[in-house]
């Protein structure tokens, strides 16, 4: 799982289980092509669960400098 | 009264007494009556006589006061004012210095309110076409409102309850107060420049029209008409109704019904995984069932017992298998790792599928079913029929091979 799947959204992340799944029920694929896309499928499954289960909200304030430039800080 | 125990006064001291006690004892009040002989002095002040049935009044509005009317009083009008009684000693008369002024029954904010909502609804700013879409799953959720106030622990709250895994980044503003327009308007071209958030919650708590006046002004509603983020309003309670409220995307009463509008409860988006996790193991089980069946019809077909050498190889698939098995346990899918196993002990037994599958054919002649080892198994000439994983050739011997 790279660090760009982890930070997919769940939206995202849905649409990409819809298609494999029904790639899979299609039946057009070879065993291995099935395992690759059933795993595949498993593992954002458990990415989204453990963005569920492991998140800690986290609170930003947008502030803005004299140029105008803006940037975020931590909330108290 | 013995004329001869008191010592007269003068006139100005008389009026000036009169002053001191009208001035004192009658602190500010608020008054309503009818406007006659209105006059708009040249500079800038209004003079005017407050009535009613029995009785009536001289007034008095200096051009510092009256700029912030609302709206243009006539003569015959009924209204509602704020001021203090003054007296002008050197013509002995009273009268009242008025500092707010509204029409009687119906409030001046109202009226401006009214005003720029027929405008705006004119120009299409509240078209429900306009409306965008609020994201389903936002990632991140911006809150444009005061850090100080009560509507942000509000939407805290909900949000950690609700929506742990959703980002929140705020932009403090005022949110009453005569800044505080610009400073909404600010904060959310902020918003969209810094670009990271995928839905905006702009509001404040309960307060008084006056408060929530801010909502109502013409600069803040065309912020955000104009904004590409999807916006949520919330403004005050439920029965408070602003015109950024009909601006915006969507409307919500208080602004914790924003913070839940907009998050998707953690359970409900749990369930949609557990659902497509159930989705892709049946899917799996049938696209494996489906390979089984293929594999039973070639084993009776050919009645193959020999396990080859090459199965051998295949024990990676093997370890797949029973990595699937593992994690369909941890799953607690209890119904398709039963299947599993099953399914597991049958493919040990019975592996020619992949060699198939790996693009080698079987050759079988059509008169016997026998399986062809040697070419001269077959005449010249002679239809023979060849299994590929997916299907049956048929085929014919044309020139041997030497």
């Amino acid at each position: 799982m790279t660090k760009e799947d982890k930070e997919m959204q769940f939206e995202e992340a849905f649409k990409r289980l819809e298609a494999i799944v029904e790639n899979l029920e299609s039946g057009d694929l070879s065993l291995e092509e099935s395992m690759k896309l059933f795993e595949e499928g498993i593992g954002l499954t458990e990415a989204c669960k453990s963005r569920l289960e492991d998140a800690e909200q986290k609170i930003k304030l947008l502030l803005k400098d004299s140029d105008g430039k803006l940037s975020l800080e931590d909330a108290d | 009264m013995n004329r001869a125990e008191s010592k007269p006064i003068s006139v100005s001291d008389l009026n000036k007494q009169i002053k001191n006690i009208l001035e004192s004892r009658i602190s500010r009040f608020w008054v309503s009556g009818e406007i006659s002989n209105f006059i708009h002095h040249g500079s800038g002040h209004m003079y005017f006589t407050l009535k009613d049935e029995k009785s009536e009044i001289r007034c008095a509005m200096f051009k510092g006061s009256n700029q912030l009317l609302h709206f243009k009083p006539e003569n015959g009008m009924q209204i509602l004012l704020e001021g203090e009684i003054s007296v002008y000693e050197p013509r002995g008369q009273y009268q009242i210095l008025v500092k707010k002024m509204e029409p009687a029954g119906i409030g001046t904010l109202y009226l401006a309110f009214e005003a720029l909502k027929k405008q705006l609804s004119q120009e299409g700013l509240f078209d429900l076409d306009k409306k965008q879409n609020l994201p389903v799953y936002p990632k991140n959720i911006g809150i444009i409102t005061s850090k100080t106030g009560a509507a942000v622990q509000d939407i805290f709250q909900v949000l950690k309850r609700r929506a742990p895994h959703v980002g929140i980044i705020l932009r403090s503003t005022q949110v009453q107060g005569d800044k505080a327009a610009n400073d909404i308007v600010e904060a959310i071209n902020d918003m969209i420049q810094y670009n990271k958030v995928d839905v905006i919650i702009l509001g404040r708590g309960g307060g008084s029209l006056e408060d929530l006046w801010p909502f109502n002004e013409e600069p803040v509603a065309r912020a955000i008409s104009l904004c590409t983020i999807p916006i949520i309003s919330a403004v005050g309670h439920e029965t408070d109704i602003s015109i950024s409220d009909l601006a915006a995307d969507m409307r919500a009463p208080t602004p914790s019904a924003a913070a839940e509008l907009v998050s998707p409860a953690t359970n409900d988006i749990f369930d949609n995984i557990i659902g497509f996790q159930r989705n892709l193991y049946s899917a799996i089980n049938r696209d494996l069932q489906i390979r089984w069946q293929s594999l039973d019809n070639t084993k009776d077909r050919f009645a193959l017992q020999e396990p080859s050498k090459l199965l051998q190889k295949h024990h990676d698939r093997y370890n797949e298998l029973t990595k699937l098995l593992f994690q369909s346990y941890r799953f607690g899918i209890q119904a398709y790792s039963a299947k599993f196993s099953t399914a597991y002990e049958k493919l040990q037994a019975l592996n020619p599928t992949n060699i198939l599958s790996r693009g080698y054919s079987i050759a079988y002649r059509e008169k016997d079913q026998k399986i062809i080892l040697d070419p001269k198994d077959l005449q010249q000439e002679e239809y023979f029929a060849l299994q590929t994983f997916k299907g049956i050739l048929r085929a014919k011997k044309t020139n041997e091979k030497k």
